[in-house]
């Protein structure tokens, strides 16, 4: 087990290089100068002494290894360049969004879980009947939402039709009064893609628990149909579930650009899409870097501590 | 299935037909019927600029399709060739191209999307591009996967024996073996490539104003939500409509040609 560690780990962090290495890359496909996408869109057009500078202040003027070089060493000081925009440091700006982002991707998991471990519960318990049908069919049309508009609809039906949810913004921590009425709503759009899968893979892997010897058992000694769906077989139906469940925590947090835009929820996707219309591209391409480390080591959280539920797996 | 077939038929007839079927030209704006709703003279009301949302719809499954069906293609054929290149090869090619591919794949690819959208500038290519690049890993993977597979069967060694070169035998004997299971895939992204498009429109990255987009037509709308809800329902709605047709032909493909993907 412990080499196994050792070697996802050491695959992480190659990967997350290799993600470095692209994101640095980048800049370098903009047609014509990289400088286009450095200079502030208001400045007009620059004076060649006013690009000259600002080549030299992004270590443009000296060798590509040289440039990467000092790109790592920016990166090992957590200095993720500065906003054209607003010229404060981009990291500073992350680091205060961060926290609202996690907050609405905990919530939409948690929404996820309860929501489409009960239904594909069912989906299974029935069968091939009318319900198992219609969650089939959900399930589908969940997949094929695009997750802005279902955010619209919603904020057009509960917020300005009904009056029953706000519309936008945040309200403080999800589990006080004010702050959950403001989360429902984007919670439900984030989390909303994840349910049809999630709904489709615990039904597969409940139709595999339920047809073992230990169920025929436990309903022999008569216990109640209840208990041995709940207690006996959604137990063991839920490893493998429990693992997309935290990949799916890495998928819901970079769909948030989208949904945090929609919602105006002060996150790191949402700042993104600020950097997207300010042209503000190193507000881009550190938010496309943070938000991409962080769903590696999501990843690698949840491999490591699949290890640790199930010690039978192996891995080669 | 077949239902989804025959969305998925008239989606393309829309888009190939857009002219005769739209009952106004897309971009012409009617400062006198601003924000009308759905009625007499427009079917689907008009837009913040006095569109017609139905013709903007007509016109906009031009470009879903063109951009999604383009993106794929590059994805696709660039995929595929990095595959059978790594998989035919194996060794230090392999190893490299499917790190390579493993980091493409470790970034999320809307973010991806993003990134190289907002790099190569606003425009259909730059979409296209950056969807394609998003959807190359898994052909790349696929790809490769097959070839291991295949390149171990006698028709190789066969066609090996009688002399044939390494470019030969992955284009005449490998390539073809690939080519059902790649299109059962290509039909299942379809739906992905339509509502990365839209995403990315909604965000403002590539495709500007005025091109009839579908997610562009909701993004603009979206400070009317509450006088003009109709500019936001209906052009989401042929998102979601195109998605999930395209979605149930990809599977019902895969089942009735018992495709692994």
């Amino acid at each position: 087990m412990a080499s196994y560690i050792v070697r996802r780990l050491l695959i992480g962090a190659l990967v997350a290089f290799g993600v470095v290495v692209v994101v640095f890359f980048s800049l370098y496909l903009a047609p014509g100068d990289p400088m286009s996408l450095l200079i502030p869109p208001g400045a007009g057009r620059a004076t060649k002494e006013v690009v000259d500078q600002i080549r030299a202040a992004y270590g443009l003027d000296k060798p590509l290894h040289v440039q990467f070089f000092l790109y790592l060493k920016q990166l090992a000081r957590l200095d993720l360049g500065n906003s054209i925009q607003t010229g404060r440091p981009v990291i500073d700006a992350l680091k205060a969004r961060y926290p609202a982002t996690l907050e609405l991707g905990a919530f939409s998991l948690l929404l996820a879980i309860l929501i489409s471990i009960p239904l594909g519960v069912l989906s299974a318990v029935y069968r091939n009947s009318l319900p198992d049908h219609l969650l089939r069919v959900l399930a589908l049309a969940g997949m094929a939402l695009p997750n802005f508009w279902l955010g619209l609809m919603l904020m057009l039906l509960f917020s300005l039709r009904l009056g029953w949810l706000p519309a936008s913004g945040y309200g403080g921590p999800f589990w006080t009064w004010e702050g959950l009425k403001h989360i429902i709503l984007p919670g439900i759009t984030l989390s909303a893609p994840s349910w049809g899968l999630l709904v489709r893979l615990t039904r597969s892997s409940m139709l595999e628990v339920l047809g073992e010897d230990y169920l025929a058992t436990a309903r022999a000694k008569g216990l109640r149909e209840s208990t041995v769906i709940f207690r006996h077989a959604l137990r063991n139906a839920l490893i493998p579930v429990v693992t997309v469940f935290g990949l799916q925590f890495g998928v819901i947090i970079a769909g948030a650009t989208i949904t945090e835009t929609v919602f105006a929820w002060p996150g790191i996707g949402r700042y993104l899409y600020q950097g997207i219309v300010g042209n503000d591209f190193p507000v881009v391409r550190a938010t496309v870097l943070v938000i991409s480390i962080g769903v590696i080591l999501i990843n690698l959280l949840v491999d490591l501590v699949y290890v640790a539920i199930d010690p039978r797996i192996t891995y080669d | 299935m077949l239902l989804s077939a025959l969305v998925v038929l008239g989606i393309i007839t829309l888009a190939i037909f857009a002219p005769q079927i739209a009952t106004h030209d897309p971009n012409r704006c009617d400062v006198r019927h601003i924000l009308s709703p759905p009625g007499e003279g427009h079917l689907l009301g008009t837009d913040e600029l006095g569109r017609d949302v139905f013709s903007r719809i007509v016109y906009g499954a031009r470009v879903t399709l063109l951009v999604s069906a383009s993106a794929l293609l590059v994805g696709l054929t660039t995929g595929v060739a990095i595959g059978l290149v790594a998989g035919f090869f194996g060794g230090t090619v392999d190893f490299l191209v499917m790190r390579f591919v493993d980091v493409l794949l470790s970034i999320p690819g809307i973010l991806l999307a993003i990134l190289i959208a907002v790099v190569l500038g606003s425009g259909l290519v730059p979409v296209i591009v950056a969807i394609g690049v998003f959807a190359l890993p898994t052909y790349a993977r696929v790809a490769r996967g097959s070839v291991l597979a295949l390149k171990e069967e006698e028709f190789v060694e066969a066609a090996r024996a009688l002399g044939a070169g390494p470019t030969r035998i992955i284009l005449r004997h490998i390539l073809p073996n690939l080519i059902g299971p790649i299109l059962v895939l290509a039909t299942m992204d379809m739906g992905t490539a339509a509502l990365t498009t839209a995403g990315l429109s909604f965000l403002g990255v590539g495709i500007s104003p005025p091109t009839p987009e579908w997610g562009l037509m909701v993004n603009t709308a979206r400070p009317y939500i509450r006088q003009a809800p109709h500019a936001i329902i209906f052009p989401g709605m042929a998102i979601f409509v195109t998605v999930l047709a395209f979605n149930i032909l990809g599977d019902g493909l895969r089942d009735l040609l018992d495709v692994k993907v």
